[in-house]
């Protein structure tokens, strides 16, 4: 039978598959954001679980880690979005085609 | 040891949220599921003993993250959008199946390893007692003010950029030359 963090680490891996997968075929610039966390998050899941495998605190403190920096992304990525919205009235990442040439 | 019935509970929910971020139509709607899915993992993390990852996620995540971009989606009027299913253009496909490869090659390498004869193998030998005291406060903190202390300490110069980073970016009145046109003053 499953043990509790293999099944921890297992939705860790499914949040970051779903994570991928709407960042892949969302074309919402915001929601592609947010995909971005949720594989974030995945990530975190499974090294908390791996931390508690290997019983020392290494996979725990990288998690502090991981949280500010997905903090300072989330902030600096949602003010572009917003200067990119009052350019062009879209969040919509096919509608940004001005670095295409 | 097995999951109980309220961790196989907090799990479902978990992705039954993740699902609704990734599949809403109305931007609005996966804002709040993914803060649902924040709080859950919060919740998740206490029911298996990692309590201080657990409050950093629901103080931080659930409470300072989710909250910007229910914000931002409310700030910026965003219409629905119906869910492009892939099929029609072959990067979609491709996408599709980049992600579910990735997804099923993770979850086929990485379970068993984790399993009690996995551990064994890799010649793991934690007790449950090192397990408890590898979440403890104490351990963590000791851990980044020590070994971690580089990263740390980068990671508040990142903080630092990023927020003056934010400020110059959502600045509504910039410099405007004499070749550009209004718009950056606009709205």
């Amino acid at each position: 039978m499953i043990d509790e963090l293999q099944f921890l680490s297992a939705v860790g891996i499914i949040l970051f598959g779903l994570g991928v997968l709407g960042f892949l075929t969302r074309r919402s610039g915001i929601i592609a954001l947010m995909c971005l966390e949720l594989m974030l998050n995945g990530v975190n899941l499974c090294l908390v679980s791996f931390s508690k495998v290997h019983g020392n605190a290494d996979g725990s403190a990288l998690v502090m880690l991981i949280v500010l920096v997905a903090a300072a992304e989330a902030a600096l990525a949602l003010a572009l979005f917003v200067a990119l919205f009052r350019q062009s009235s879209s969040v919509e990442l096919d509608d940004y085609r001005m670095l295409k040439g | 040891m097995e999951p109980s019935i309220f961790q196989y509970l907090l799990g479902t929910l978990t992705v039954a949220t993740a699902l609704m971020v990734v599949l809403g139509k109305n931007p609005v709607m996966s804002a709040m599921s993914l803060l649902a899915t924040l709080f859950l993992t919060g919740l998740l993390y206490f029911t298996f003993g990692a309590y201080f990852v657990g409050a950093v996620q629901i103080l931080i995540y659930a409470g300072a993250i989710s909250v910007l971009f229910i914000f931002i989606v409310m700030l910026l009027d965003l219409k629905p959008r119906n869910v492009k299913i892939p099929g029609r253009k072959p990067v979609y496909v491709l996408a599709g199946i980049v992600g579910v490869t990735l997804f099923g090659a993770l979850l086929v390498s990485v379970l068993p390893a984790l399993g009690e004869n996995g551990i064994m193998d890799f010649g793991l030998v934690s007790t449950s007692a090192m397990r408890e005291a590898s979440q403890l406060p104490e351990s963590i903190s000791l851990r980044l003010l020590s070994k971690y202390m580089l990263p740390f300490q980068v990671t508040a110069l990142l903080l630092l950029a990023a927020v003056m980073g934010v400020i110059v970016i959502g600045r509504k009145n910039r410099l405007t030359g004499p070749g550009s046109d209004e718009r950056g003053t606009q709205s």
